[in-house]
This record gives structure tokens, C-alpha cells and sequence, in this order.
């Protein structure tokens, strides 16, 4: 089996939903990424290889991505779909690999910051797919033990030893328009040990990319999803499995649920908290789930929402700026379950402002 | 899960031993939670059940009487705590290979785990047909 599509699988895919999609797809499974592709390698079948392309493919376009949705009126749109077809996507080693990753020397030479390797449009809406590299660091704890005596006698004297991996990732980065309402999308990759300000800064150069075809005519502020952070948790959507909240009596919770089966609405401690309470509770990020797929509940796509405790009442969200820019849509197989996400956002969005409406009504000009 | 149908096995089997006496008081107050407060009991909670600091030999016999058989009250599984504070429940078979061959595979990596039984907390739950 091809090697460059069985490393890339490795490097993008968590290993939970690998071996779920993998498991439903009838790939077979080993204990762990090393034994799995160990079995897999040594395999000769066009099916099962293609079945991996397309699991790789949708995963580039949905899996694991911080997301920022902009209201685009009708002529934004159309500017926004030519600007898609005549972006010229090269015959280069980026684009012919996709959606697999290239050799990481491949860079070495790339000038723009986003390479465009892919576009299309389905049913659903029309894309076009960018690819960058990004360079994270990882912290790793290191014992004193691990080094020889004399490097571990001067390092006894510390608590903790803390070395750092650099790592280079090849990210793809997608800018959605649906067919069906006024949300721009743009989501950028969300590997493991991103930092936030990558993510925003990545977020700022397509938002300028899609502003010089607008001309004029820009996009204004994401989406603030923060609202949405009090929606979900005053409904019945999903299953909460964490969230950070403020109190009045000067306390900032985070509860995270260790098991999913229980949502943490209905969690004992977390009721009961609330009910000595005259006041309401703040929530300020909520990690929501949902399961869905048949008995082995083979979708479980989460969100993310992620403000902080000053929320609404900072300074600046007086002067109207969004508090919640972007979404972590996590846990995603492909299509079904980032669309699931994406449709519950949208629906949220409606509620907490029903005059902007993204499905039903045209933003204002 | 019934209490006399539980206790009168108990009763038979370990009419005069402490483990039986503990399995039963244990059993009492697992009975009488609510369903979400018998979903994570950790060695503390049910060594406190039965006003003890420290497992010993009882109360490991204690915690077997009711983890085994048809009248089980109690599962077992386990809680993965990772590097960076991740926690992630252990059940069905990846329970099973790391009780057996000490072998747990990251949920997140897909890397496996050096020393797996030092990173995973024991934890019990009311058996799920009871509930």
C-alpha cells in the first residue's frame, strides 16, 4: 500500500477516530498506529487504498479544524465563487499529491504563504483548499535519570525537566461557500499543540486573500459564536462534556465530564451547585458532543467554544467586538458529522439573533 | 440488581468473614446512590464506605465478592491520565489488555503507552443492568 498515503493518515488523523473510520469502513485494525500500519503496508489492494484516499480527502476538508464564519450578502457571494474558479490551481507536487502531504523539502522553496492545491464544488457548496507548513513545538518532560551522571547531577536540583520537539506540519486550509445560505466559512487545520495565535493569524491571511477579490466591498468581523456558548447550554443540544463558567460569588469553574454518558447539564454536582444559587451561572466555553451513526455511534463530532471569563463584560465587547471569533469542530470523520456541527451552529445563530438569520434572509448590503 | 437475592449469596458464602461483612456494608451504600454517584467510584470512595484508610487483604476480597459472579454489583474499568492531564476512560477490551499484558494504546496518538498500569486509575460503577 502506498507509503506517502498510509504516513499521512498518521500524522493528520487522531488515533480514535483513525480506528473508527477504519473499523466502519472494514479496514483492519491493530493495537496502535505502529501495528496497524505494520498490517496495512503489506497489503496489495486497490480498494481499500482508494477507501483510505477518500478518508484522507474528507478529512483534509473537515477533520479537525478551527473554524470562523463570516455573513456574506448575495453579491459578496457571487464575488467570492468567481474568485474560486479563476484561482488557477498549479501542476505542482503539492497539488498532485494531494490529499496526501509532500516530502516536507518541498517547502524549501514555496514563496507564497498558501499554496492552493484543490477546488471543487458539490452539492453542498464550493471550495477551494490551501496548503501551508507550519512549524509547532511540543513540550515533553524528561526525567534526570535520562541523561548521563554528570548532565543528572546538575539537573537533580530541578523539579520538573522540560525539553522541546519542533515538528513540522503540512496543514490544509479551506475556504467553504454553501450553495444554501450566507455563511462564509473559513477553516484552518487544528492539529494537536497549535497555538491559538497561529490559528488567528492564519485566519487573518485568508480573510485578506478573500478581501482583495471583494474589492471594496469586504468582509466585516467573524461571527461572534460567543452568544452561542449560552444557547447550547440552555438547550438540549448534544451532550455538554465540558465547561468553564463564572459565578457570582467570585468562583470560575471548568468541569469536564470523565465519562460522555452523562451530559454535565444533568450532573448531580453541577445541579446542585447551581440550585444554592439565586444567581445564574456564566458560562463562558463549552465543549459539546454529539453521537449519532447507529449502535456503535459511529459519528461523535464535538464543538468547541472557547471565551474567557471576562467575557461580555470586558471593555472591548462594549465597543462590539466578537468575544468567540472561530469554532473548534473536532472529532470529525468527513462530511457527515462537520456538517451536523456546522448545521447546529447555524441554527444557534439564528436563535441568538434571529434578524441575521443565515438560512433564511440575505444580510443587508 | 436486588439487595436480598446479593446478600443471601453473601450470607452463604461469607456468613462469618470480615470480607463478607464489608462487601455487604459496601453494598448497602452503593445501593442507596443515586445512579450518577455509583458511575465513578474511585479505592477512596468505597475504602470511606467502610471507614478505612488502607486496602488490605478484606477489602480487596471485599471488592472481588462483588465485581465476580451473577449477583455482581460493581464493574470495574479503568481511567487513562496522560502527559498533559487528559483523561480517558478504559473499558471493554482496551480494559481487558491492559489488566492482561500491561498494554494500552494512546486514544489520541495511536502511540503505545510505556508502563501502562502506572498511568491508569481503578475506578467501579454500578453494574448497568441495575441501573
Amino acid at each position: 500500500m502506498n507509503k506517502a498515503l498510509l504516513k499521512t493518515i498518521r500524522n493528520r488523523m487522531p488515533w480514535a477516530i483513525a480506528s473508527r473510520a477504519f473499523r466502519a469502513n472494514g479496514i483492519p485494525t491493530s493495537q496502535g498506529w505502529d501495528r496497524t500500519i505494520g498490517r496495512l503496508k503489506s497489503l496489495k489492494d486497490d480498494k481499500l487504498e482508494t477507501i483510505i484516499e477518500s478518508l484522507l480527502f474528507e478529512h483534509a476538508l473537515f477533520g479537525e479544524k478551527f473554524t470562523k464564519f463570516y455573513s456574506v450578502t448575495d453579491k459578496q457571494k457571487n464575488k467570492i465563487r468567481e474568485f474560486i474558479e479563476g484561482v488557477d490551481i498549479p501542476n505542482n507536487v503539492f497539488s498532485a499529491a494531494f490529499p496526501k502531504e509532500v516530502n516536507k523539502a518541498a517547502f524549501e522553496n514555496v514563496t507564497e504563504p498558501q499554496v492552493p492545491v484543490a477546488k471543487f464544488s458539490n452539492g453542498d457548496g464550493m471550495c477551494l483548499v490551501y496548503t501551508s507548513e507550519m512549524k509547532l513545538t511540543y513540550r515533553e518532560k524528561l526525567s534526570a535519570g535520562d541523561f548521563g551522571e554528570a548532565v543528572s547531577d546538575i539537573l537533580r536540583g530541578y523539579d520538573e525537566i522540560i525539553g522541546l520537539k519542533f515538528r513540522s506540519v503540512q496543514l490544509f486550509n479551506v475556504i467553504w461557500i454553501s450553495h444554501f445560505d450566507n455563511l462564509l466559512e473559513v477553516r484552518v487545520d487544528n492539529p494537536q499543540g497549535m497555538p491559538s495565535e497561529a490559528s488567528h493569524q492564519l485566519h487573518s491571511l485568508l480573510k485578506g486573500m478573500i478581501n482583495n477579490a471583494l474589492g471594496k466591498n469586504k468582509l466585516e468581523f467573524a461571527r461572534d459564536l460567543f452568544p452561542l456558548i449560552d444557547s447550547i447550554y440552555n438547550s438540549e443540544d448534544g451532550k455538554v462534556v465540558e465547561l468553564g463558567f463564572s459565578t457570582s460569588t467570585g468562583s470560575v469553574k471548568l468541569e469536564k465530564m470523565r465519562r460522555t454518558k452523562t451530559c454535565l447539564r444533568e450532573e448531580l454536582y453541577h445541579v446542585g451547585g447551581k440550585r444554592e444559587l439565586k444567581t445564574r451561572i456564566s458560562p463562558y466555553k463549552i465543549s459539546v458532543q454529539w453521537s449519532f451513526g447507529g449502535d456503535d455511534e459511529a459519528y461523535r463530532p464535538e464543538l468547541t467554544l472557547a471565551g474567557t471569563s471576562r467575557g461580555l463584560n470586558s471593555i472591548a465587547a462594549k465597543q462590539s467586538a466578537p468575544q468567540v471569533t472561530g469554532a473548534s469542530i473536532a472529532n470529525c470523520i468527513g462530511a457527515v458529522d462537520y456538517e451536523h456541527v456546522r448545521e447546529r451552529i447555524s441554527a444557534h445563530l439564528t436563535k441568538v439573533s434571529p434578524a441575521s438569520s443565515e438560512i433564511s434572509q440575505t444580510a443587508a448590503e | 440488581m436486588e439487595k436480598d437475592p446479593l446478600f443471601s449469596y453473601i450470607e452463604t458464602r461469607w456468613a462469618n468473614e470480615v470480607s463478607g461483612h464489608l462487601a455487604k456494608v459496601i453494598a448497602e451504600r452503593v445501593m442507596s446512590l443515586r445512579p450518577q454517584e455509583a458511575d465513578c467510584l474511585s479505592y477512596p470512595d468505597l475504602l470511606s464506605m467502610v471507614g478505612r484508610r488502607y486496602i488490605d487483604r478484606d477489602f480487596q476480597a471485599a471488592l472481588t465478592i462483588l465485581t465476580a459472579g451473577k449477583h455482581a454489583l460493581l464493574r470495574a474499568y479503568g481511567v487513562y491520565v496522560d502527559e498533559d492531564g487528559n483523561e480517558y476512560p478504559l473499558r471493554g477490551e482496551d480494559f481487558t489488555a491492559l489488566l492482561s499484558e500491561n498494554v494500552l494504546v494512546h486514544p489520541q496518538t495511536g502511540e503505545v503507552v510505556e508502563n501502562a498500569a502506572q498511568h491508569v486509575a481503578p475506578v467501579f460503577e454500578k453494574a448497568q443492568e441495575d441501573r
